[in-house]
């Protein structure tokens, strides 16, 4: 079962690089993708496995050709559903998990200022959560996997604008 | 308008021909909703520094004025600036239609203290409403214009003043060297005597005040995750009284004080939960899948209203404590959120979106019609004062975060200068326990 | 009554003065035969020549020539005769016209006294009638008199009763336009004093009454609560209300002031 879903989800991810690059996403994404798409969908996972062969966990996640060097995860106004082009990174960072099960990982949901804080607490929460649960989906241990919700309380861009907000609705994933 | 000209006169030949009356009588059926003109003349000082160590007039100027029941005579409007009674010339001050004028006097007493002596008078009929000497110490005199605001308020509406009360509230710096700092303040209700009750290089959120005063609840996220913290304002001891797993936010205070309901997501998705303080014990009053948080507890302490997507979006619902069916309350808007129970009982406050902008409005419990208080589009965190006469809360503009307050009627709106920095979450006090 | 007494008098008056003027009439008849019987005695003297003269002229002439001296004494003798007789005639027509003359003194005198008699009962009767006349003159123009002072009673009343008429009509006008003015001044102080009365904040159902006190022009001189609401500020509000609104609109003239009778009023204060 775990298994089927592994190589149904591999398979996703190949599709969707190839949307992604034509279609292009956020900079900071699309670099990262662009990346992982020139070695080819297989490659990406085996590289994962490289990097757990080689034991050197860290230094993949320091990698910058990595997927694993995307650590936010951004979102629609009041959604905590995954993107398409944030599906490969959650899955990088889930296989990850899998390969490095003493590693865990920290998922901090945040929120835009729009709205009430208790609600963008719990909304930071469910985004946390999604990521969450994409994770699990892909084999990691809920153990290895700690959420905690900011809601809009620690924003990094202080603009009261939209360009402030989409950087604000997030998922970082802290090692 | 003639209608009611007509209601009149049948309502005065009623009473004309009432055969007890000898003399013809007139109904007056009507009035109009106005504020209360009033002048707050300069108070006398007598010391031996060459200033008074403050401005009691404008002090209580500046709370009349911000409650939106007053107007304020300008101080260079006034005919004449007496500080006894019988030094009140009140043919000039009938002449500019003003109903009252307070006058006062300030006295710097050998030991250092104070006496402060104010009146209150009643221009038509010629003759003084209220009357008080009171001693204070140095730092008692604000807090002493406070009381004397109250005073004059009260006996002018007929509702308990507010002034002598105090927020609570979040600011949040960039501090040098430290980084982003949060601080949890209090402070008079008109801005003044801030003072810091906890300092932390994590968020914190939500302040909610005992009924008493005495303590404040409030989430910090110190323990790298939200936990919620009861306060004593005095001695500054703190106790974590929720940290679970997920959320832990949201607290709010039954109006016994007893009880303390918070959100909670321990099992999974945010829920609304009430902890009995003294055992610590929890119930769970929601079981949904969406989210549901802000609970605020009615003034009679019976039910709940809450904030919950449970509809597709954030609607306000309500819930009796002892069961009963969960009621949605709003239907207008695609968000509404935060809701605080007015201290009557029929309305709340909440925050109200609608095509990106969000505002403070008041909802009718009874019509379930939303008057929005604010035309800003970035208002958040509205808060009651305990009287129910203004709300305050958080705007958001060019200049940062700010407190603003509005009165109940929207009709007056006023920004609270504070100190630097962008402040958020403003927390009205109750009223000061009865003084000993 | 009267009217036949007229008509009788009044024939009686012209009967006789018909029979006074016959009298007259019949009196001057006498007098012109008795002053023509000359020229009628020459002329049958003269027809009686003429006739012998004529059948007889040239035979008799000449034979009658010595009867002519004859006939001439004859003539003479008879002329002498005749002049006789005529005296004669002429002295008993003359006794007869001295008697006649002396009959119709008599009757002239009597007829006279008789006139006069005539006459004094006529102006008895004039004067009778004069007096009747001026009696029913008198009683006329009393009657007149009374029935023009009735008439005038009556004009009077009439004018009084429409001087009274119009003076309540007048009333009336005044009272129907005090009543507008009433309504106008009333509506008016409603309005001033409920434009003044501040309810802002007060809680719902409560009421209170005020006696007001006013002078012409409509200054608020008192005001003094008759019913209090029980609710101190409610009660200032009204006070306040009532003293804001002075002068209320009420008429500067005295006599509509007092008229319109607001010199004192109740206020009751009862906001819906």
């Amino acid at each position: 079962m775990l298994m089927n879903t592994r190589i149904f989800l591999v398979v996703m991810l190949a599709v969707m690089l190839g949307a992604c690059s034509s279609t292009g996403g956020s900079k900071k994404t699309t670099a990262a993708v662009s990346e992982g798409s020139g070695s080819g969908g297989n490659s990406e996972v085996s590289t994962y496995g490289a990097g757990e062969g080689a034991g050197s966990g860290m230094s993949e996640l320091d990698d910058p050709n990595s997927p694993l060097s995307t650590r936010i995860v951004y979102f629609e106004y009041d959604s905590s559903e995954i993107q398409e082009r944030y599906r490969e990174v959650v899955a990088a960072h889930a296989d990850y998990l899998v390969k490095n099960p003493n590693v865990v990982v920290s998922l901090e949901g945040h929120a835009d200022e729009r709205g009430s804080r208790e609600y963008n607490l719990a909304l930071g929460e469910r985004r946390a959560l999604a990521v969450k649960r994409q994770m699990t989906l892909l084999g990691a241990q809920a153990s290895q996997i700690r959420t905690v919700s900011y809601g809009e309380e620690r924003p990094i861009e202080s603009g009261h604008d939209d360009n402030s907000w989409s950087q604000n609705r997030r998922v970082e994933l802290v090692y | 308008m003639i209608s009611r000209i007509l209601l009149f006169f049948v309502l005065a030949l009623q009473a004309t021909a009432s055969p007890a009356e000898d003399a013809l009588e007139i109904v007056i059926d009507r009035g109009i909703e106005n504020t209360l003109p009033i002048a707050v003349v300069p108070f006398g000082w007598s010391g031996a520094a060459q200033d008074p160590p403050m401005d009691f007039a404008l002090t209580i100027s500046n709370n009349l004025d911000r409650s939106g029941r007053f107007a304020v005579m300008d101080t260079e409007d006034l005919p004449q600036r007496p500080l006894q009674f019988q030094e009140v010339n009140f043919r000039d001050w009938r002449l500019l239609n003003m109903e009252n004028i307070v006058l006062g006097t300030l006295k710097a007493l050998p030991d250092g203290n104070f006496e402060v002596e104010f009146r209150l008078i009643d221009v038509y009929r010629g003759a003084q409403i209220a009357g008080f000497r009171i001693p204070a110490s140095p730092k008692q005199l604000r807090r002493t214009a406070h009381r004397i605001s109250d005073i004059i308020f009260e006996r002018l509406t007929g509702i308990r003043g507010a002034f002598d009360t105090r927020i609570a509230y979040v600011t949040v710096r960039e501090d040098q060297g430290k980084g982003r700092r949060y601080y949890l303040q209090i402070a008079d209700a008109d801005g003044f005597n801030s003072q810091v009750l906890m300092e932390s290089g994590e968020p914190l959120m939500s302040p909610a005040w005992s009924p008493d005063a005495r303590q404040l609840a409030y989430v910090s996220f110190e323990g790298r995750n939200s936990a919620i913290f009861i306060q004593d304002i005095i001695t500054g001891q703190r106790t974590r009284i929720a940290a679970f797993s997920g959320i832990n936010s949201a607290p709010a205070w039954s109006p016994d004080g007893s009880r303390l309901a918070m959100t909670l997501s321990r099992e999974g998705d945010p829920e609304i939960y009430v902890m009995d303080l003294a055992s610590r014990s929890l119930q769970r009053l929601t079981n949904d899948r969406g989210i549901d948080t802000e609970p605020a507890f009615s003034p009679d302490g019976r039910r709940i209203a809450f904030t919950s997507d449970r509809g597709g979006n954030p609607q306000i619902y309500e819930m009796n404590l002892n069961g009963g069916e969960i009621k949605r309350l709003t239907f207008v808007g695609e968000y509404n959120a935060r809701p605080r129970y007015s201290p009557d009982g029929k309305s709340m406050s909440l925050l109200h979106a609608q095509g990106g902008a969000y505002r403070i409005g008041i909802l009718d419990l009874e019509s379930t019609d939303i008057l929005l208080l604010t035309s800003a589009s970035l208002d958040e965190s509205p808060s009651f004062a305990p009287n129910g006469s203004m709300i305050i809360y958080a705007t958001s503009g060019r200049r940062g975060s700010e407190l603003a307050a509005v009165s109940s009627d929207g009709s007056v709106h006023q920004r609270l200068a504070l100190q630097v920095g962008a402040v958020q979450e403003p927390a009205w006090g109750p009223f000061p326990p009865e003084k000993p | 009554m009267f009217s036949r007494l007229t008509f009788k008098s009044s024939l009686l008056s012209i009967l006789l003065h018909v029979a006074a003027v016959l009298l007259l009439v019949l009196s001057f008849d006498f007098t012109s035969r008795q002053v023509k019987p000359a020229p009628q005695v020459n002329a049958v003297e003269a027809v009686t020549v003429d006739s012998a003269q004529v059948e007889k002229e040239l035979q008799r002439l000449k034979e009658l020539e010595d009867a002519k001296e004859q006939e001439k004494l004859e003539k003479q003798r008879l002329l002498e005769r005749q002049a006789r007789e005529a005296e004669t005639k002429r002295k008993t027509e003359e006794q007869r016209l001295a008697d006649l003359k002396k009959k119709k003194e008599q009757e002239q005198k009597a007829l006279e006294a008789e006139q006069k008699k005539v006459a004094e009962k006529k102006k008895e009767q004039e004067e009778l009638e004069r007096k009747r006349k001026a009696e029913a003159e008198k009683q006329r123009q009393d009657e007149e008199a009374k029935k023009k002072a009735e008439a005038e009673q009556k004009k009077r009343k009439e004018e009084e009763a429409a001087r009274q008429k119009q003076v309540a009509e007048q009333q009336a006008a005044q009272a129907r336009a005090d009543q507008s003015l009433m309504q106008g001044v009333i509506a008016n102080i409603y309005q001033d004093v409920r434009n003044n009365f501040n309810i802002s904040g007060l809680p719902p159902g409560l009421e209170c009454v005020l006696l007001v006190r006013t002078v012409p022009g409509g200054e608020v001189v008192g005001v003094q609560i008759s019913k209090s609401s029980g609710n101190e500020i409610f009660d200032r509000r009204a006070h306040d209300a009532v003293q804001k609104a002075s002068p209320l609109p009420l008429p500067a003239d005295s006599a509509t002031f007092e008229r319109l009778g607001l010199r004192q009023f109740n206020l009751r204060f009862k906001p819906q």
